[in-house]
């Protein structure tokens, strides 16, 4: 029973971070059907973007020196702010001049931006293993019962969970949010009565990136490293969770991310922890045969 | 336009764009990097600006060598360069290797592995227009097929050429069966996620392919009581391979199979509703390249004489791909190109091993944007 709560808390752990990871996918799929498979990696930058940022004010923390909070709060900024800014630098030079090629041209373009991203950090930043900055606070670890709850899991719930909120106002209180809304049930329409498709897709990409952004900075935290070929393996798991809720459903890929992270922690403590990774595509094929709609989605697809 | 404008106009063309790319750049690659980056996107700015207009890409691309190799294809040179252009391609590929150093050869013959790969990978992008983003796992199992049978049964080089290929044939037919009634881009994810699981069920089945460590001691193939050992020798039993896929591939094209694949490819409904059982054809196909894919990896495995899970990553598929797109999908002589051009070239950039990805994302983006059908493009249908 212990065993079981705390990997259900584990699981939901990861399975927020996938659920931020699984919007930008299910948000770009939504409105240009292209299955971006650079997301991951942008992730990967934001990760990267926050331990940047932290590491420059560690060094001259000294004048400023922030508390645990603060600097939870300026990594996330920086993560998110560089996510976005290569989503959008993204979707401008490599999806933005194909709108009207083949799908599988820009699949393959896909393809290449992710390879791309993933070696410009590494011959950037090193191809070794680099330590995330710890934050005293974030290390605290409650036991209740006998099962061990630690602040990071708890602020990665809190943060994951205030960021989704806030993507929901946006999406459906703002004019802006409606008419991206608008725009990935039908794209030609909202031409039609005065949107501008290509801006929409453009913040729709600025969205999902800083989402994606958010959860590599959340990631690093959790685990402590990371590794410039990180993006691949969460950005699978990020596109399953979104196929897992139905693809193209905001709501769903919250959904999706937190069953496929349950999945996953239940997965590996009581099948097999060796095959933890396989898991994800194991239900990712499976799903696509069965329910290719997703989970609740409708028959539409 | 007036000069205000043009200012702006150059401002918004050759200074935003570098600095912003600078900016985004700079927290990740650190000062120096990011500015000579920058500096290098102002030059292709300019490239680009200079080739586009009147006398643009495309009006080199109309009158220079894409239109020699199109008239090669469409048989308009003259017949004997038509007729023997395969013949002299083969000659050089039997003499040359005979004039090389034992690490070229080694280079020829991992390109002559690709080749391999790309071609059977041609049949299923190029011929029919499926895309198989886990392709590697085919010849994964094929390698594995031979180091297990050899270690558990003692079977040779030639006993299991055929199981090889057949046990990737037939894993494949598992996987297509279902998957095969899939939209394109879940069919691509699909088999995405295929490639992953065989890969980690290599590195965790470890009774069988003795997990990470994989398995040594994969004897070479000897022919006539002669022990194929020597770099020289294995390469021209892998050419003699190239030689048979191209020739099969070939008549595969050019058969009624070949036809309804073309037909599919083009418009799928439609061949639907001419009679063709479009179902049954994929299906062939993806066993068809699978078993070429699993002949490959029970020679790669002997040339090896090892296999591990290493070989059979995600980026080895995006590999072959790559080269099937480079070269022009749908096309042998294309394809061919497009692995030795892939093989050969990060062998000349050597110095550049850091940048080597780097270069070869690029290129792959930079071709989608402005030659998505490849160096020497789809062949013209009217003309077979």
């Amino acid at each position: 029973m212990r065993i079981l709560i705390q990997q259900i808390i584990n699981g939901l752990t990861t399975g927020s971070v996938y659920a931020l990871i699984a919007l930008g996918y299910t948000m770009v799929y939504g409105i240009i059907e292209l299955i971006n498979f650079a997301h991951g990696d942008i992730y990967m930058v934001g990760a990267y973007g926050g331990l940047i940022a932290l590491t420059l004010l560690g060094t001259m923390s000294t004048a400023l020196h922030l508390s645990g909070m603060g600097a939870l709060l300026v990594g996330l900024m920086a993560g998110m702010l560089l996510a976005a800014a290569y989503g959008f630098t993204v979707e401008k030079l490599a999806y933005r001049p194909l709108r009207k090629a083949s799908r599988l041209s820009l699949l393959i373009t896909a393809l290449g931006v992710s390879l791309f991203l993933e070696n410009f950090v590494m011959i950037g930043q090193g191809a070794s293993d680099k330590t995330y900055v710890s934050i005293g606070m974030l290390n605290r670890n409650f036991i209740v019962g006998g099962v061990s709850i630690t602040m990071s899991q708890i602020v990665i719930f809190i943060a994951a969970f205030a960021i989704m909120l806030g993507l929901d106002l946006f999406i459906n209180k703002t004019m802006t949010g409606r008419a991206m809304k608008a725009a990935s049930q039908d794209p030609v329409t909202v031409q039609l009565v005065g949107i501008n498709t290509d801006r929409i897709i453009s913040l729709t990409f600025v969205i999902g990136s800083a989402l994606a952004g958010a959860a590599g900075v959340l990631v690093g935290f959790y685990y402590g490293v990371i590794n410039f070929s990180i993006g691949y393996l969460a950005g699978m798991k990020a596109f399953t969770a979104a196929v897992l809720g139905g693809i193209g459903d905001i709501g769903g890929a919250m959904v999706g991310g937190l069953v496929l992270g349950l999945l996953e922690s239940l997965g590996a403590a009581y099948l097999s922890s060796e095959y933890k990774d396989a898991f994800a595509f194991i239900v990712l094929i499976l799903l696509l045969l069965i329910r290719p709609s997703g989970l609740f989605g409708s028959s539409r697809s | 336009m007036s000069a205000r404008a043009k200012v702006r106009a150059a401002l918004r063309s050759y200074i935003v764009p570098p600095l912003w790319m600078f900016a985004i750049a700079m927290p990740i690659m650190g000062l120096l990097k990011s500015m000579v980056s920058a500096g290098l996107l102002v030059a292709g700015l300019i490239l680009y600006r200079t080739l586009k207009g009147p006398k643009s890409i495309g009006a080199v691309r109309r009158g220079g060598y894409q239109e020699a190799v199109a008239r090669y294809m469409h048989g308009q040179l003259p017949g004997y360069l038509r007729r023997y252009g395969p013949a002299l391609v083969l000659a050089v590929s039997i003499v040359l290797p005979l004039f090389m150093n034992n690490y070229d050869i080694d280079v020829f013959t991992s390109a002559l592995f690709y080749t391999m790969l790309a071609l059977a990978l041609n049949l299923l992008v190029g011929n029919i227009g499926l895309l198989n983003l886990g392709y590697i796992a085919f010849y994964g199992i094929g390698a594995y097929t031979y180091a297990i049978l050899h270690a558990m049964l003692g079977l040779g080089f030639w006993d299991a050429v055929l199981p090889g290929g057949v046990m990737a044939a037939v894993v494949s037919l598992v996987i297509a069966i279902p998957t095969l009634r899939l939209k394109g881009d879940y069919l691509a994810i699909v088999t995405l996620g295929f490639g992953e699981i065989v890969r980690i069920v290599f590195n965790n089945w470890d009774s069988l392919t003795n997990g990470p460590n994989g398995i040594m001691g994969i004897p070479r193939p000897s022919l006539l009581g002669l022990q194929l050992s020597t770099g020289i020798r294995f390469f021209y039993l892998t050419l003699a391979f190239v030689i048979v896929e191209v020739y099969v591939l070939y008549r595969i094209d050019r058969s009624r199979l070949g036809r309804y694949a073309l037909a599919i490819n083009e418009n799928e409904q439609a061949s639907e509703m001419v009679g063709i059982n479009t179902y049954r054809v994929k299906a062939i196909y993806f066993m068809l390249s699978a078993f070429f894919g699993g002949v490959a990896g029970v020679l790669f495995a002997s040339k090896q004489m090892f296999v591990s899970p290493d070989s059979f990553t995600f980026i080895e598929s995006v590999y072959v791909l790559a080269m099937v797109i480079l070269g022009g999908m749908g096309n042998i002589a294309g394809v061919i190109a497009g692995a030795f051009t892939l093989v050969v070239l990060p062998e000349m950039l050597r110095e550049f091993v850091l940048y080597r990805m780097l270069i070869f994302a690029l290129l792959l983006i930079t071709m989608m944007l402005f030659r998505p059908e490849g160096l020497l493009g789809r062949r013209a249908y009217h003309d077979r």
